[in-house]
C-alpha cells in the first residue's frame, strides 16, 4: 500500500492538481483583490481592519506555494501551507454554512461566482487528499529539488 | 510515516509570499489600502425620503426613457419591460392607486412646470449614500425609482425586484456603461441579497463617487423584499 502511494506518478498527479487549483485561484484573487477583500468581509469572520491585509497576502501564499508545488520544490512544506489553508476555508464556509449565510465563497476571487455550501466542503475535504498526500511521502521522483 | 517538515522552510515561504503581496500592491493600479477603512452608512430620514419622493416623481418622467435605453443596452434581458406606470398594476391595491393618481397627476402637472421653477423645488443632493429600510424601500419603489441589484447575474436572472436593473458589482467594468443611460439627478436604490452582503453598500459608494447624488442602499436588500412578499421577477422561463 505505502508502495502505491509512493509512485512517483501519483506524486506528480498531486502536485499538479494542488499546484494548478491553488496556482490559478491565488492569480484570480490577486487580479481583483478589492473584489477578493470584499469576499472575506461577506463571512464576517475577521476585523474589518485585518480585512485588506490578509486580502493581499493570502493570495499571494496560494501562488508561491502553488508554484513551488509545481516544480516539487520543498513539497512536503508547501503541501503543509495549503492544506492549513484547506482547513482554515473549511472551518469559514462551515461556520458560514451553520450562520446560514448566502455569500459568495471567493474561493476563486470573484471568477467563480459559486456560493457556500456543502458542495464547497465537499471539494475542500477532497483537496486536502493529496495535501496529506504530499506531506507524507513528498514530492517523488520528478521534481526539480529533492526534499 | 514522520512529516519531518522544515518549519525554517515554512516561514521562508511564508516571508517571501508577504513581500510578493506588499510589493505587487505598492506597483499595482489595483492596489487597495493595507488598512481598510469601514465606511458607516447613516440611515436616511423620512423627511429626506418624502422630499426625495416630490423629486423622484418627476424623475419618473425620464424613468421610462432611461429604462428603455437600458434595455437596449442590455442584450441579455431583452424581454424585460422597464414601462413605471404600468408595473404600478401590480402593487399592492391600497398603497399604488393613491400613487397612480399622484404621479399621473403629477406627471401632467410636472410636464407645463417651467424648468427654473423645478429646479428651485429640488432638495440639497444627499452628502453620502444612505441606508433605508424595507418600509422606506417599499414608498420608493411605489414612487417609481429605480431599483439596481448588485449581485451575481445568475441570482438576479433567477430572481430580482420588479423593475430592477443588474449592475453585478463583481463584473463591475462589463456594465458600468449601463449607467451613462441613468440621469444622474435621479435617485437609485441599491440593493443585494441582504444583511450578509455588502455589495449593495460598495455599488452605492462607486455611484456616489460615479456622480449619483441621491443614493439609497436598501439594507434588508432581496430576503427582506422576499419575505415580505412584495413583487419580483424572473428571468428563467
Amino acid at each position: 500500500m505505502i508502495k502505491f502511494f509512493n509512485n512517483k506518478y501519483l506524486l506528480l498527479i498531486s502536485r499538479l492538481i494542488l499546484g494548478f487549483i491553488f496556482l490559478y485561484a491565488g492569480m484570480e484573487k490577486i487580479s481583483d483583490p478589492e473584489g477578493f477583500a470584499r469576499s472575506i468581509n461577506n463571512y464576517k469572520l475577521l476585523p474589518y481592519s485585518a480585512i485588506n491585509i490578509i486580502a493581499l497576502i493570502l493570495p499571494w501564499i496560494e501562488v508561491t506555494a502553488g508554484l513551488l508545488l509545481l516544480f516539487g520544490i520543498a513539497a512536503k512544506e508547501n503541501a503543509f501551507i495549503l492544506s492549513s489553508l484547506l482547513v482554515i476555508f473549511l472551518i469559514a464556509i462551515g461556520i458560514s454554512l451553520f450562520r446560514g449565510l448566502n455569500i459568495d465563497c471567493g474561493c476563486f476571487g470573484t471568477a467563480s461566482g459559486a456560493k457556500v455550501g456543502i458542495l464547497k466542503l465537499v471539494e475542500n475535504i477532497l483537496l486536502i487528499i493529496p495535501g496529506l498526500h504530499l506531506m507524507i511521502f513528498g514530492s517523488g521522483d520528478i521534481t526539480l529539488s529533492k526534499d | 510515516m514522520k512529516l519531518n517538515l522544515n518549519f525554517k522552510k515554512i516561514a521562508g515561504i511564508l516571508l517571501v509570499s508577504i513581500l510578493l503581496a506588499f510589493s505587487y500592491n505598492y506597483f499595482s493600479p489595483k492596489g487597495i489600502p493595507l488598512i481598510a477603512e469601514e465606511k458607516k452608512l447613516s440611515w436616511a430620514d423620512d423627511s429626506l425620503l418624502f422630499s426625495e419622493n416630490n423629486i423622484v416623481k418627476k424623475d419618473t418622467l425620464h424613468l421610462a426613457e432611461n429604462n428603455k435605453n437600458i434595455e437596449e443596452k442590455t442584450s441579455e434581458v431583452p424581454q424585460r419591460k422597464y414601462s413605471v406606470q404600468n408595473d404600478f398594476v401590480e402593487l399592492p391595491p391600497d398603497v399604488y392607486e393613491d400613487s397612480i393618481e399622484e404621479n399621473s397627476d403629477k406627471n401632467v402637472d410636472e410636464k407645463n412646470i417651467p424648468e427654473n421653477e423645478k429646479q428651485n423645488n429640488v432638495e440639497p443632493e444627499s452628502t453620502e449614500p444612505k441606508a433605508i429600510n424595507l418600509e422606506q424601500a417599499v414608498k420608493l419603489y411605489e414612487a417609481g425609482i429605480l431599483f439596481i441589484d448588485a449581485r451575481e447575474p445568475e441570482d438576479y436572472k433567477n430572481a430580482h425586484i420588479k423593475n430592477s436593473i443588474n449592475l453585478p458589482m463583481d463584473h463591475f467594468d462589463e456594465y458600468k456603461s449601463i449607467l451613462d443611460t441613468l440621469d444622474k439627478n435621479q435617485p437609485i436604490v441599491t440593493y443585494c441579497a441582504g444583511t450578509d452582503c455588502d455589495l449593495s453598500i460598495v455599488l452605492g459608494n462607486v455611484l456616489f463617487d460615479s456622480g449619483f447624488k441621491r443614493i439609497f442602499v436598501f439594507f434588508g436588500g432581496w430576503n427582506e423584499w422576499v419575505e415580505a412578499g412584495l413583487p419580483t421577477e424572473s428571468l428563467v422561463q
